[in-house]
C-alpha cells in the first residue's frame, strides 16, 4: 500500500527531517555563511523548535535573510519586524457560526503558522504522508526553500464582532472602540470585493513563493470554516522599519516611509504602534490596528508629470528623498519650506496632532485593465495604536486636499485587530479574545 | 473529458499502472494529471493494446496494489464493492432508458421534448462517470464538451444534442448521433459488468466526482448551452454519497471524525443546492448569480477536502495519526 520502499513506520519525522535538512542545505546555496547557520544552530528540525534558537531568532526580528524569524512573542511578528520583500495579504469570511469551529480553526492556523515559519510543512504528516492514498498535508511548493523570513499576522475585521446589528461569535461586547468601521473619505472608489473580511493574514517572506505557500496552506486548512474574500500580492516594499537600511521606493519614483518609526525604537513603538497596558480592551494590549488599503496609482498620468511638479506635489526632492528645502534624505520637515498642500506636509504628524503610523506597503501591479493601462499601485499596510487618531485622521486630511488625489484611487479598504504575540506553547491567534 | 484519441478499447488489468485515465474537467493536455483507479477487465483476456496515458509512473493506488498483491477483499469490503457494482449497473440502466426516450423526441423533431429529457438522460452517468472514464475513449466520445473538441476530432455525444436543441434549435444529422451515443451507451452497460472495483478506486472516484462540480459544474463550463448544470451538479454529488455510504463502515473504524464531518458536509451542499430547486429539476444556471455561485464553492470546497481523505482513512494500515490533519 505504501509507495515508500522501506515502509518505514516511523518514516514521518524522519521524512520531516529531512526536509528541514533540506532546507538547511538550500541556506548554503543561497549563499549564507556555514558560520551563521553554525552560529544559530539552524540545523534541521529539533533545533529549530529549540528555546534557545527563537530566542536567537528573536534577537533578530531583523533576522538575516532565509532564516526564520521566530512567530512566538509579546507582539506578533510582521509589524515591527524588518520589511520583507515579498508580500500575500489575504482576508477570509467566516462561513460557520459555531464559535467552537472557529476557535479550532485559529488553533489549527497557529500550529500551522508557527510550523511554517519556521520552515516546517504546514501539517504533519507534510508534503509526504505515509499513505499515499491520502492528498499530501503540505502542498510542496516550498519543499527546499529556506524559511525566507516568513512572517504570519492575523487581524480581525470590524465583522467579526458585529454583522449588520447581529451579533456574532457572542464578541459584539468585546469590540474594541478603536476598531471603528473607517469612515467614507472624499474620492473612495472602494470595490466591496477588495474590502473588508472577517479575518486577514498577512504574510510577508523575502521569497515570493513562501509567502503564497503559507496563505495556500492557511486557506486549505480553512476550508469548511472560512472562505477567502480577497488577497492582495505585493512584489516590493515600499516602507522599510530598518532606518539604517536604504528607504525603498515607490511605483510614483519616490523614497516612501522616510519617517517610517523603527521596529527596534520600543520607546516609540509603545507610544505609536502598539496597544498600551492601559488602554482598552484589555485583550488588545500588546496588539496593534492595521488600516489596509489598495491604492491604485495611474501611473501613466504620472509618468507625463514634470519633475518640478511631481517633487511639489510629494513635498520631497526626488533623487535624494529630502522633504522640500533640505539637504537631506532624513533631514527633519521644514514645514515653512512644504508647498503648501504636498502630501508630505498633509501627512505630517505635525499636521494630524502627532498621527503616527507604521508603514508596511508594498507595490503591486496586478496585470493590466482592459484599457492597456497597468493595474498598479500601492497596497498600504499600517499598523497603529488607534486607527482614529492614525489613519482616519491623517487620511481626512488628504483625501480633501492631496493633490496626489488626481494620480490615486483608493480602489479596496480594510481595517482589522491584531491581537498581541503568542509567548507559551498553549496559546493561539486570538486566545484573548476567544480563549 | 479530453483523451488522447489514438487509443482504442483498452484491455485487461495487467500493467494496470499504465491506465492512468484523467477525469479532470479542466482540459489539461496532461492526461496523466488526474487518475483514476477504475480499471477495466476484460473478460476475453485480451491484452494491453494501448495506454491512453502520458505517463505510466505517476499513480500508484491502493487498488491496483491489492490486486498485484493478490490481497483479497475482506468480506466488510466485498460488500461495498457489490453494492457499488449494484449502484452503477442501476445507474447505466437508468441513462439508457431515459436516452432512448430522447433520441426517440430527437428523431420526431420534437425539441421541446427533447430538451425536458436532456439532462434527466444524463443524470445516471454523471452519478458513476469516473467508472466510464475507465473505458478508452468512450467517456470523450458520449461526454466531450465543444471547448475541449480539438481540430480534427469527430465530436459526439450529449453535447452535440445539446448544442443542436438549445443553440441551433435545429436537429439536422442529430439522428446519427443520437444513434451513436445509444450504441456508445450500450458499451458502457456492457463493460460496467466486468469492471475492476475496488474500495480505494470507489474513494477516488468519489474524490473526482467532486472535481467535476468544483472544476465544470460551479463555473457552468459543463452545460454551456441548455445551463442543466445543476442537475449534473446533483448526480455527481449523489454518485459521491453513495460511494460514501459504502464505505462508511470501514472508514469509520480508522477515522470516525472524518466519518462525521463527511456527513455535515455532504448534508450541507445538499441544502444549499436545495434553494435551486425548480419542480423536479434545477434553475438554469445562468440564473445563478456571482455570489450564489460562491456560496456553492465555499460548500463543495468544504466537502472536497475532507472527501479527498476517503481514500486514505480506508486503508487497513491507516489510523487518524496516518491522517493529513489539521487537528491534532
Amino acid at each position: 500500500m505504501s509507495i515508500d520502499p522501506s515502509g518505514d513506520p516511523n518514516e514521518t519525522p524522519a521524512n520531516e527531517l529531512s526536509a528541514a535538512v533540506s532546507r538547511r542545505r538550500a541556506l548554503g546555496i543561497a549563499g549564507i555563511g556555514a558560520a551563521t547557520i553554525g552560529g544559530l544552530g539552524y540545523a534541521g528540525r529539533e533545533a529549530v523548535a529549540g528555546t534557545e534558537d527563537r530566542q536567537l531568532a528573536k534577537g533578530g526580528d531583523s533576522a538575516p535573510r532565509g532564516l526564520p524569524v521566530a512567530f512566538r512573542g509579546e507582539h506578533q511578528a510582521g509589524i515591527a519586524t524588518a520589511v520583507q520583500d515579498r508580500l500575500h495579504f489575504t482576508t477570509f469570511d467566516v462561513k460557520t457560526e459555531n464559535r467552537g469551529e472557529l476557535v479550532s480553526l485559529l488553533q489549527a492556523w497557529t500550529r500551522a503558522a508557527e510550523r511554517m515559519c519556521s520552515g516546517l510543512d504546514a501539517l504533519d504528516p507534510g508534503a509526504f504522508p505515509r499513505i499515499a492514498e491520502y492528498p499530501p498535508g503540505d502542498t510542496g511548493e516550498a519543499i527546499g526553500l529556506p524559511p525566507s523570513r516568513l512572517t504570519l499576522t492575523i487581524g480581525f475585521g470590524p465583522s467579526l464582532f458585529e454583522r449588520g446589528k447581529r451579533d456574532r461569535f457572542g464578541l459584539k461586547g468585546r469590540r474594541p472602540e478603536a476598531l471603528a468601521d473607517l469612515p467614507k473619505f472624499a474620492g473612495d472608489t472602494l470595490d466591496p470585493l477588495r474590502s473588508g473580511g472577517d479575518l486577514a493574514v498577512q504574510a510577508c517572506a523575502d521569497d515570493p513563493q513562501v509567502a503564497v505557500h503559507a496563505i495556500r496552506n492557511l486557506a486549505r486548512i480553512g476550508f469548511g470554516t472560512v472562505s477567502v474574500r480577497w488577497s492582495q500580492l505585493g512584489f516590493g516594499k515600499t516602507s522599510s522599519t530598518t532606518p539604517e537600511q536604504q528607504t525603498p521606493r515607490n511605483l510614483f519614483g519616490f523614497k516612501d516611509g522616510t519617517n517610517n518609526p523603527a521596529g527596534a525604537d520600543t520607546a516609540a513603538m509603545d507610544q505609536h504602534i502598539w496597544v498600551g497596558a492601559e488602554d482598552n480592551p484589555a485583550w488588545m494590549r500588546g496588539g496593534s490596528y492595521l488600516v489596509a488599503r489598495r491604492i491604485r496609482m495611474l501611473v501613466e498620468i504620472w509618468d507625463r508629470t514634470s519633475l518640478a511638479e511631481q517633487e511639489k506635489i510629494i513635498g520631497r526632492d526626488k533623487r535624494e528623498g529630502s522633504p522640500a528645502g533640505q539637504r537631506l534624505e532624513r533631514d527633519a520637515v521644514d514645514m515653512a519650506a512644504q508647498p503648501e498642500l504636498a502630501h508630505v506636509r498633509l501627512s505630517s504628524p505635525d499636521t494630524n496632532g502627532g498621527a503616527t503610523m507604521l508603514r508596511r506597503g508594498y507595490s503591486f501591479v496586478d496585470g493590466s485593465d482592459g484599457l492597456g493601462r497597468l493595474d498598479a499601485g500601492l497596497f498600504f499596510l499600517a499598523y497603529q495604536r488607534d486607527p482614529r487618531t492614525g489613519f482616519v485622521t491623517v487620511q481626512k486630511s488628504l483625501s480633501k486636499n492631496d493633490v496626489l488625489n488626481e494620480y490615486i484611487r483608493h480602489t479596496g479598504s480594510g481595517v482589522y485587530a491584531c491581537p498581541p504575540g503568542v509567548v507559551a506553547p498553549d496559546r493561539w491567534w486570538g486566545d484573548t479574545l476567544l480563549g | 473529458m479530453r483523451l488522447h484519441r489514438a487509443s482504442h478499447r483498452l484491455a485487461a488489468a495487467a500493467a494496470v499502472s499504465a491506465l492512468v485515465l484523467t477525469v479532470s474537467a479542466c482540459g489539461d493536455d496532461d492526461d496523466s494529471a488526474g487518475s483514476t483507479n477504475i480499471t477495466p477487465t476484460d473478460s476475453a483476456g485480451g491484452s494491453v493494446s494501448g495506454s491512453v496515458a502520458g505517463s505510466g509512473s505517476g499513480s500508484a493506488s491502493g487498488a491496483f496494489e491489492d490486486q498485484a498483491t493478490g490481497a483479497p477483499l475482506t468480506p466488510e469490503e466485498q460488500t461495498a464493492v457489490e453494492g457499488y457494482r449494484n449502484y452503477i449497473t442501476a445507474q447505466v440502466a437508468d441513462s439508457v432508458t431515459v436516452t432512448e426516450e430522447l433520441v426517440e423526441a430527437v428523431k420526431a423533431d420534437d425539441i421541446t421534448k427533447a430538451k425536458t429529457l436532456y439532462a434527466k438522460s444524463r443524470i445516471g452517468w454523471e452519478s458513476i462517470e469516473p467508472v466510464a472514464a475507465a473505458f478508452g475513449d468512450l467517456d470523450p466520445r458520449v461526454d466531450l464538451r465543444e471547448a475541449d473538441v480539438e481540430d480534427g476530432d469527430t465530436w459526439t455525444g450529449w453535447h452535440v444534442l445539446e448544442k443542436a436543441l438549445w443553440e441551433d434549435k435545429d436537429l439536422e444529422g442529430m439522428d446519427e448521433i443520437g444513434d451513436t451515443l445509444l450504441d456508445d451507451l450500450d458499451e458502457l452497460t456492457e463493460s460496467v459488468k466486468t469492471v475492476e472495483i475496488t474500495p480505494t478506486a470507489m474513494a477516488m472516484g468519489a474524490k473526482e466526482l467532486l472535481d467535476e462540480v468544483a472544476s465544470g459544474k460551479i463555473t457552468g463550463e459543463e452545460e454551456a448551452f441548455s445551463h442543466t448544470d445543476l442537475v449534473d451538479f446533483k448526480a455527481n454529488l449523489d454518485g459521491a454519497r453513495k460511494v460514501f455510504d459504502l464505505l462508511k463502515p470501514i472508514a469509520e473504524r480508522n477515522d470516525a471524525d472524518l466519518v462525521k464531518t463527511l456527513e455535515t458536509e455532504f448534508d450541507d451542499v445538499d441544502m444549499a443546492l436545495e434553494k435551486y430547486e425548480k419542480g423536479d429539476s434545477y434553475v438554469s444556471y445562468d440564473t445563478v448569480t456571482e455570489s450564489e455561485r460562491k456560496a456553492l464553492t465555499d460548500v463543495v470546497n468544504a466537502l472536497g477536502e475532507p472527501l479527498s481523505k476517503l481514500a486514505g482513512a480506508i486503508q487497513s494500515d491507516s489510523d487518524n495519526s496516518a491522517s493529513p490533519s489539521s487537528t491534532s
